[in-house]
């Protein structure tokens, strides 16, 4: 049984972290970010390729979260401040949303071709601690998640920086009364999803493989987490990233096959049942 | 010849599985991909019973089916509004889709219990329908099945568009809340349209199967609805209000790029690309259209 | 809390004013009657015609039909907003007509089936819809689209698709709001005929600014204050309007004794200005030359054809406070949101210390130096007060100390109110402070604290904008009871 946890763990920080990543971009800026999952799917090929091509590992690892960065922040750049701040016409942000993630992933095809790859070779080292099976995978998945949110937290505990991202998830207009840019911030919270995406991408990849129509699943846990762990905190979506973990390795246990589907009619339950999800502040119910 | 004919039902089917969703996207405003579901459901009803059943009532079964997959979306769409419908509706096109690649046991018949799909594998072989004894084995036998569902479609859609369900369909799109005031139910309304819509989507799904004589879990999945919602979107954006003109587009475009000969390994991918660039290009094409609409103030002084 | 215990019954035939301060709760308590808000305990009951509807009010999740906007409106209550709702996309006759109760046509299945009867039914609506229009000498806009229509004519037409909803309660939401003498005089016939005429209940809920012309034709007035709802008779606020109690306007007049000049100017479209100058040689902060305001790409003040004329010019100088005193619907809040640059302007200069802003974005303009402190939605609920201050650059004074770790969400709504305000008073970048009705939530020790800090810059010049005091209202109807007195055979 605490092997199902210690799995949910290695699962759900992921999903947490681009949980965390999709509602950094949602909040101040309204614009739901599918083509993040675009983004999440390329790294690990760009990760693949610069590695084929003899670049050091620590300079790839840079070189890709610093394209996931750069990805990130021209989407927003050309597509979605072109098409107006202000939340009237979501319907555009999320359609040109959907159609860039459509484009990126056909050229991710196209180039790299449709199959599933891995990152690395054989079966994974797998320790023994106490009575569970950690996998070299598991583990690194484990660390680097979250010294990445605890990073992040600190940022946001202790620097000016945090505290200007703090106070625009609530109310970015007030932001802009303020002499902040309204503009430059939202570039700010591109590229730190951006960050997330590529960190969560490259260690999910690292764990389980990749292909490139990997990455609108993974968006789509990430916004479940959001929705499930509430969006009006930054601790919301971890806590729903941790608990869809938990659910999807309870999942795997009973039925690997079933898995995904299992996964999303819960997704779908919980979207009608818990729209505010369990850490969110109960809002007034507007009559319906 | 042979080959115009089927170009033309092929065109006839993505009519109507654009009417359909018109209605959803159009006419009601939402965002959903939970329409290939709807399509894929009739697909799969054909492959499994057209041995077993005549036409007609398997036409029934395939549309109930389809109709109560849509009291589920139209559950979702009581708590969700639009962006977090649109991932409400993603979830369920990913349930449909692992439904049909999962629902596979080697050992068993496909179309048993236990292996209902036959998974990746698909079901092969399918005849074609027969009606009052007559199997329609040729083009243009099959064309002129399509096109009286096309016809018959059609009617549907335009009655409903210009009736007053419509006008109160749109105005409650507009805004809900003054809708509601009116004393209409705006639940209600979607509801209405949603089952409408998985009607459609389960004719041309069915048809779709018919013609192609293959199911595979390839009906269920993403780029086919991307598709029917470029057309649609394609057709709003020329300002046509039939998306006819959006089918016949896009099933211009394989052909156009069949032409250019493409390496035909990625010629699909080019397309459904195509169909993304198409996607980003109508979300700002009718930004700048309703912008214009409202009248210009920018006019500050320098 | 919002308000507790609020009792009050509406009788057929009669004419009801909901009257309160701005922030006192007149518009939640007007959503839960109407259905668009869910209380958190307590129960209306809507005696129709044929049965008797119970809403049951208490904190559970889970929605009973009835108490949805829909199920209201069936039972025959109705309501119209402070902004225009009508179907943007579809004609003024179509509007009317989509409100008709049960038509066949909006039934799926009969649009699918039964058309003929549904053509039918149909042609009659709008025949009747037309009628109704007619009633009101609107049949000529039946084919027009909302966008066409002046805001009186908009007005009237909601009202009138309301009635042919079958309401039999109306709720009126600032139906006066922004109209000028005739659109008030339309509208007011409009609801006088439904409600002596043909047995009407409507609810107004209403500003200071109108109250004084709706008392005479008022039933009776609910008053919503502190929290609670009190049941009076339009004499009796009558007399209660008589004696003025000192407001900020008494506070600027009597800055005269400090060396201040004081003066009064009309602005366009029934507003007015009152400004103390310190220093009539001080140098100009803030010049406002022939500016047109518009809101969601529609006109609302001013006629950029004619910005010198129409539009709003005004300069303040160093060490100036102005204060415009206008109804609500006049454009207070877009005048401030203009000039502080979150609302694009059609016409017209904004020079801030002789520099043009009108390329500026918003957060330029901030950091030239033009501040806007919002009636509402201004605060960070999960920073700290000393969080806030540090995000504004400004140095946490004495007084707030002892709350300086507590969460802003946390304070009430007054101590909220005076953390923003002080926040941006003491700012040392603001040259223009602009404040919008700032005073709604403050007690009298906070509004002399604010007085106070006004005072304290000599080198920014302010800018208030506060809702229509009582004085201003009765001043107002006295210029204006001759063009009164021409329309007034009804009123």
């Amino acid at each position: 049984m605490i092997q199902v946890f210690f799995n949910a763990l290695a699962v759900g920080l992921g999903i947490g972290t681009l949980g965390l990543g999709f509602l950094l971009v949602y909040r101040p800026t309204g614009v739901f970010h599918v083509s993040a999952g675009a983004i999440y799917a390329a790294m690990p090929f760009l990760l693949l390729e610069l590695g084929t091509r003899g670049a050091p590992l620590w300079l790839s690892l840079l070189i890709c979260v610093a394209f996931g960065i750069g990805i990130s922040c021209a989407i927003e750049f050309f597509n979605h401040r072109r098409l107006g701040i202000g939340l009237s016409q979501t319907s555009a942000h999320l359609l040109s949303s959907l159609g860039i993630y459509i484009v990126l992933t056909q050229l991710v095809v196209i180039v790299w071709g449709p199959n599933v790859r891995s990152l690395r070779v054989g079966q994974d080292h797998s320790f023994r601690l106490g009575l569970l099976v950690a996998t070299r995978a598991q583990i690194l998945e484990i660390t680097i998640q979250a010294v990445l949110l605890l990073a992040f937290a600190a940022l946001l505990k202790f620097t000016n920086i945090g505290l200007k991202l703090r106070a625009l998830m609530q109310n970015p207009s007030e932001m802009a009364l303020l002499g902040y840019s309204t503009q430059g911030f939202r570039l700010l919270a591109f590229a730190i999803s951006g960050v997330f995406v590529a960190v969560v991408s490259l260690v999910n990849a690292y764990d389980l493989g990749f292909d490139p129509h990997g990455g609108l699943p993974a968006i789509i846990l990430a916004i479940a987490a959001v929705i499930v762990g509430g969006r009006d905190s930054f601790l919301g979506p971890v806590a729903g990233g941790l608990l869809l973990g938990l659910l999807r390795s309870l999942a795997v246990w009973f039925s690997p096959k079933w898995q995904d589907c299992f996964t999303f009619v819960l997704l779908a339950a919980c979207l009608v049942f818990l729209p505010n999800g369990i850490l969110g502040y109960s809002r007034r119910v507007k009559a319906p | 010849m042979n080959f115009l004919f089927h170009i033309l039902a092929v065109i006839g089917i993505y009519c109507i599985l654009s009417w359909g969703y018109a209605l959803v996207f159009r006419l009601a405003g939402m965002l959903s991909l939970a329409y290939g579901c709807y399509f894929a459901i009739g697909a799969y009803v054909y492959a499994l019973g057209v041995r077993h059943l005549p036409f007609f009532p398997l036409l029934l079964i395939g549309v109930a089916s389809a109709t109560a997959f849509g009291m589920v979306e139209a559950v979702l769409s009581w708590r969700l509004k639009g962006d977090f419908l649109f991932v409400g509706s993603l979830a369920l096109q990913a349930v449909v889709y692992s439904l049909a690649l999962n629902w596979v046991d080697i050992g068993q018949p496909p179309g048993s219990w236990s292996n209902l799909t036959n998974g990746a594998f698909g079901l092969p072989g399918l005849p074609r329908p027969a009606i009052f004894g007559i199997t329609l084995d040729t083009e243009s036998g099959y064309l002129a099945l399509v096109a009286i569902v096309v016809i018959i479609g059609f009617c549907v859609y335009r009655n409903l568009v210009f009736s007053p369900w419509g006008r109160i369909v749109e105005m409650s799109r507009d805004d809900e809340l003054a809708a509601a005031t009116l004393g209409k139910s705006p639940r209600s309304l979607r509801v209405g349209v949603l089952l409408v819509a998985a009607g459609f989507g389960a004719l041309g799904g069915m048809l779709y199967a018919a013609q192609t004589g293959f199911v595979d879990p390839d009906v269920a999945v993403l780029s086919q609805v991307i598709a029917i919602l470029a057309m649609v979107a394609t057709a709003d954006l020329l300002g046509s209000r039939s998306p006819v003109v959006g089918a016949a587009v896009l099933i211009a475009l394989p052909e156009a790029l069949r032409f250019a000969r493409l390496s035909s390994t990625y010629a699909a991918n080019v397309q459904v690309l195509a169909y993304g660039l198409l996607l980003i290009g109508v979300a700002h094409v009718s930004r700048t259209r309703s912008a214009r609409t409202v009248r210009p103030h920018e006019a500050n002084d320098r | 809390m919002v308000f507790e215990d609020v009792s009050c019954r509406v009788n057929p035939g009669q004419l009801i004013l909901l009257r309160g301060a701005n922030a006192s709760g007149k518009t939640t308590l007007l959503n839960i009657l109407t259905g668009h808000l869910l209380a958190d305990k307590g129960q209306i009951t809507l005696n129709g015609v044929l049965k008797r509807t119970n809403v049951d009010f208490q904190a559970s999740s889970w929605v009973s039909p009835r108490s949805t906007p829909e199920g209201f409106a069936r039972a025959g209550i109705s309501r119209s907003w402070q902004e225009i709702r009508l179907f943007p996309n579809h004609t003024i006759v179509d509007n009317v007509a989509a409100a008709a109760q049960n038509q066949s046509g909006e039934r799926l299945l009969s649009a699918l089936f039964l058309r003929g009867q549904v053509r039918e039914s149909e042609s009659e609506n709008q025949a009747q819809s037309r009628a109704l229009l007619s009633e009101v000498g609107m049949v000529g806009l039946a084919q027009r689209t909302p966008r066409t229509l002046s805001l009186g004519e908009s007005k009237r037409v909601a009202i009138v698709r309301a009635i042919h909803a079958g309401a039999k309660v109306l709720f009126l939401d600032e139906p006066l709001a922004g109209l000028d003498v005739d659109g008030v005089h339309d509208v007011l016939t409009l609801i006088l005929d439904l409600v002596r005429n043909q047995g009407l209940s409507v609810v107004i809920v209403e500003h200071l600014f109108h109250i004084p012309r709706l008392l005479p034709l008022a039933d009776t007035v609910w008053t919503l204050a502190r929290g609670k709802l009190a049941v009076q008779s339009p004499s009796a606020v009558q007399e209660e309007l008589l004696h003025v109690t000192p407001g900020i306007i008494d506070w600027l007049g009597m800055l005269t004794k400090r060396g201040y000049l004081y003066s009064s100017e009309p602005l366009p479209n029934g507003a007015v200005i009152h400004i103390a100058r310190r220093d009539p040689s001080a140098a100009t902060v803030l010049d406002i030359q022939g500016l047109c305001l518009a809101r969601d790409g529609a006109s609302l003040l001013g006629d950029p054809l004619f910005p010198a004329r129409t539009g709003i010019s005004l300069s303040l100088r160093q060490g100036d406070i102005a204060l415009i005193e206008a109804p609500n619907g006049w454009g207070k809040t877009t005048l401030l949101e203009t000039l502080a640059g979150m609302v694009p302007n059609l016409t017209g200069s904004i020079r801030l210390d002789g520099r043009s802003m009108g390329q500026f974005s918003a957060w330029d303009r901030s950091c030239a130096g033009m501040s806007l402190l919002r009636s509402a939605g201004a605060s960070f609920p999960t920073l700290t007060t000393g969080e806030v201050f540090r995000l504004a650059n400004t140095p946490l004074p004495d007084r707030l100390l002892p709350i300086s770790h507590q969460k802003v969400g946390e304070l009430s709504g007054g101590q909220q109110q005076l953390v923003n305000l002080l926040r941006l008073l003491l700012s040392r970048r603001a040259r223009v402070r602009l404040l919008d009705e700032p005073l709604n939530m403050l007690d009298p020790a906070a509004t002399n604290i604010a007085e106070e800090l006004l005072l304290a810059d000599p080198l920014a010049c302010t800018l208030l904008a506060i809702p229509a005091s009582v004085r201003f209202t009765t001043e107002f109807q006295a210029d204006n009871q001759t063009d009164l007195q021409g329309k007034t055979d009804i009123l």
